[in-house]
């Protein structure tokens, strides 16, 4: 027993010596690991300081009071910049009109975008000229389209109101200075911006359903939106939720556009999360705006969850359906 | 003297006018033409003294625009002139932008500038970051000279430079500043007198004088006035309140920070913000001081009777209505308290603590705020090219001197010597302005009842200076 426990080996392992061991499959050496690391390193470095750093940081932000313009009374105040944003009434009009606005603008450029989409998948001379075309908005800096369409919608001398005033015959707007109107205008700007991509994504997957599909829809007759309705829109599905989540986090972060042509006014009217989240920083509340920009990425995190859990399961009651 | 001034202007305005037909950008335009205004004086300028062992290259950061960045560039021939050996670099960014982006580069204590131009309401706050150099030690070997600048620029704006603020005597010089500026009545003396009324004196008056020239059929709205949210919105408030006998604490000298925002000041100068929207130009609820500036120019708007304005207007290649536009004292309320009161702001040069090159960055500002006398290293050339370039003044003897061809100077002469500082002289002045200016926004534009607004304001400038510690 003492001999065994102290010297012998078990007898299976004996001979294992003049055996060559095999990798387990899957295994990779320590040099490969190695190897691994090292070109992996550059990007993690990279995501650590300019991602995971000033995420951590404005984490810590977030519990302070650190004002821009007065260092020397920066302390922690544990979750009060998170009460003081539930307090407050813009705070909540932000968010309120940053959740419509995304879901508001993401559904018109869907369906504008579809139809759209739609017409440039016909056979028409110049159908290639007007693809390329239509993507011209996506391509335009946001600032310089934002202070374009800003001098188009100026209620005594702008384009839009000659337009609706000697063209149509009708009273003048104040498009982006009635707080009635200016959400609504912005708006339109967006769709006029982001229409063509969601239709030229649409149009990649309608040109990528099989032309014996199509064939067959119609030998059977099945032809307008009972076709768009039955054959396209399940076949293109993915493609359709990709683009809307693409759109809707962009829309939930909408900035450039909005800072341009209203800075969030008048008042508060046009007031989304991001400009709302930038005057906190203009006036220096650096904590509070740390906070807030906290409380955007859970907002964002939460949507894009309940999108991708609405996605996942669609597809699979789609499988289970065609299994059946 | 004056023959000699404009044969320069016009000079600068054919070279002006020879960059316009070239493929240049609007502001690379504006730039040139600053340029070419000092260059145009610079050609004629034979400095008495050239100061070739003055050395080195200085950054100078401005905002942009004409008023500030292009009057850097027009002096700058001029400095080159007498400063041979030095390398003066301007920096430019927009002014929304540029006022946070100084507060930020100077709390990470950058050492990018050698001199920054920076807006007084922010004073206070780079004193509290430690980025405010006293100026003392450089002013020193200059006694002739600063008491040339003392006498010309008038003790109450020159007063605002110093720090830290206090009851008399204030503390030391921070910044001096070439540039000033007062909230003032802005009204078209063309559309006044052909309409028989006169400038308006109190509030009520001013209302009434909106609804009287009022012709939107026209496209010429009687009123406008900065009102987008935020600082633009509280700017006029502040204002407004000032002249009711009102502030937004109940005794800022002795240190009482009680906020005194909902008050009876406070809820009469919201009411006559309110009254005045209806003669308002349709886009004002969401512009700043540039977009007022373009549309009195245009011709769309006659009158306003609080805003910051421009010297600009008076300028032929900027409004065909230069000789039109006038400019007075802000009314005042009807109330015992009430009373003419300037808000009055400008612009400051400072060396920031971490910047470099001391001695030559004081050459730079020293020459920019030299009068009229070349035997103090000034020049009549100097001022000349400020107000050539679209800036407006400090000194009395070059306001006085502008003041026929810039009604907008007889305006700051009757300004400066009423005149109150443009905000609270703390740190916190600016996010307190923000956060009024977000309130008043919301009641002017019906998203909020004048009460409420009062109170929030209220509640918002207290839990701001809780944060500070000013009730501790």
């Amino acid at each position: 027993m003492s001999t065994t426990s102290q010297g012998t080996r078990p007898a299976k392992l004996a001979g294992s010596d003049s055996v060559p061991k095999s990798p387990r499959p899957g295994a990779v050496s320590r040099q490969t690991r190695r190897t691994a690391y090292l070109m992996l390193a550059p990007c993690v470095i990279v995501l650590i300081v300019l991602a995971i750093y000033p995420m951590a940081f404005s984490g810590v932000l977030s519990f302070k009071v650190d004002p821009l313009y007065n260092p020397n009374v920066a302390r922690f105040i544990g979750w009060r910049n998170f009460e003081d944003l539930f307090d407050d009434f813009r705070f909540w009009q932000s968010i309120r009109l940053t959740v419509l606005w995304a879901l508001l603008v993401v559904s018109i450029q869907m369906v504008l975008g579809f139809l759209l989409a739609i017409l440039l998948d016909r056979k028409m001379r110049g159908a290639g000229l007007l693809r390329s075309l239509i993507i011209i908005p996506v391509f335009v800096s946001p600032v310089a389209m934002g202070l374009t369409w800003r001098f188009i919608f100026e209620p005594v001398a702008g384009l839009a109101n000659w337009i609706v005033n000697t063209g149509l015959g009708l009273e003048k707007y104040s498009w982006l200075s009635h707080k009635d109107t200016a959400l609504s205008t912005l708006m339109i700007v967006d769709c006029w911006q982001w229409t063509p991509f969601v239709a030229l994504i649409l149009l990649a997957g309608m040109q990528s359903i099989s032309p014996e599909i199509s064939e067959a829809a119609r030998l059977d007759r099945i032809r307008g939106a009972t076709y768009y309705t039955r054959i396209v829109i399940p076949l293109i599905r993915p493609v359709i939720m990709v683009v809307i989540l693409i759109r809707l986090v962009d829309s939930i972060r909408i900035f450039d556009l909005n800072f341009i042509m209203t800075k969030g006014g008048p008042g508060s009217a046009t007031l989304m999360a991001s400009v709302y989240d930038y005057t906190i920083f203009e006036q220096g509340h650096l904590g509070l705006m740390a906070a807030y920009g906290f409380l955007i990425l859970i907002l964002i995190n939460i949507i894009v969850a309940i999108f991708l859990n609405t996605l996942y399961r669609a597809e699979k009651s789609a499988r289970v359906a065609d299994a059946n | 003297m004056k023959d000699r001034d404009i044969q320069a202007h016009d000079n600068a305005m054919k070279r002006i006018a020879h960059h316009r037909k070239g493929e240049v950008s609007r502001r690379r335009m504006m730039q040139t033409s600053a340029a070419a205004v000092g260059a145009a004086l610079a050609a004629d300028f034979v400095p008495k003294t050239v100061h070739a062992d003055v050395g080195g290259t200085i950054v100078h950061f401005a905002s942009s625009g004409k008023r500030l960045a292009n009057s850097l560039r027009a002096v700058k021939p001029l400095f080159d002139k007498v400063f041979p050996n030095v390398t003066l670099e301007v920096v430019s960014k927009p002014m929304s932008e540029a006022l946070t982006q100084i507060n930020t580069y100077m709390r990470s204590k950058s050492d990018a500038f050698d001199v920054i131009t920076q807006d007084h309401a922010q004073f206070a706050a780079l004193d509290a970051m430690g980025a405010l150099t006293d100026m003392g030690p450089y002013i020193e070997p200059f006694p002739e000279w600063y008491e040339d600048y003392k006498q010309d620029v008038p003790q109450r704006y020159r007063h605002m430079w110093n720090v830290p603020k206090g009851p008399a005597p204030p503390g030391y010089v921070a910044a001096l500043a070439p540039d000033g500026n007062a909230m003032m009545t802005f009204y078209r003396r063309d559309v006044f007198e052909k309409a028989g009324i006169k400038v308006p004196v109190t509030w009520d008056e001013a209302v009434e004088a909106a609804k009287e020239i009022h012709d939107p059929e026209h496209e010429r709205y009687a009123y406008c006035a900065a009102m987008a949210r935020n600082f633009w919105a509280g700017y006029q408030f502040y204002g407004i309140l000032r002249s009711w006998g009102g502030d937004y604490f109940a005794d800022e000298v002795n240190g009482d920070w009680t906020p005194t925002i909902e008050s009876e000041e406070g809820y009469q100068s919201l009411r006559i913000l309110t009254e005045l929207q209806k003669y308002a130009h349709p886009g004002s609820a969401n512009f700043g001081e540039d977009e007022v500036n373009q549309t009195f120019a245009q011709g769309h708007a006659l009158y306003s009777p609080l805003t910051w304005g421009t010297a600009t207007l008076n300028d032929p290649t900027y409004s065909e209505f230069h000789e039109d536009w006038h400019m007075d004292l802000t009314p005042k309320g009807n109330t015992p308290k009430s009373d003419h009161r300037a808000l009055t702001g400008g612009f400051g040069q400072f060396m920031p603590t971490w910047g470099g090159n001391r001695e030559t960055a004081f050459a730079w500002i020293k020459f920019l705020n030299s009068g009229d006398r070349e035997d103090l290293d000034g020049s009549p050339l100097i001022a000349d090219a400020i107000v050539g370039a679209g800036g407006q003044l400090s000194r009395a003897s070059t306001l006085s001197r502008w003041a026929d061809r810039k009604p907008f100077f007889v305006g700051l002469q009757k300004a400066y010597p009423v005149c109150v500082v443009n905000a609270p002289v703390i740190p916190e002045a600016y996010a307190i302005m923000g956060a009024v200016g977000e309130e008043v926004a919301d009641a002017v534009n019906n998203i909020k009842s004048t009460e409420d607004a009062l109170k929030d304001a209220n509640k918002r400038t207290k839990r701001i200076m809780e944060d500070s510690g000013y009730y501790d």
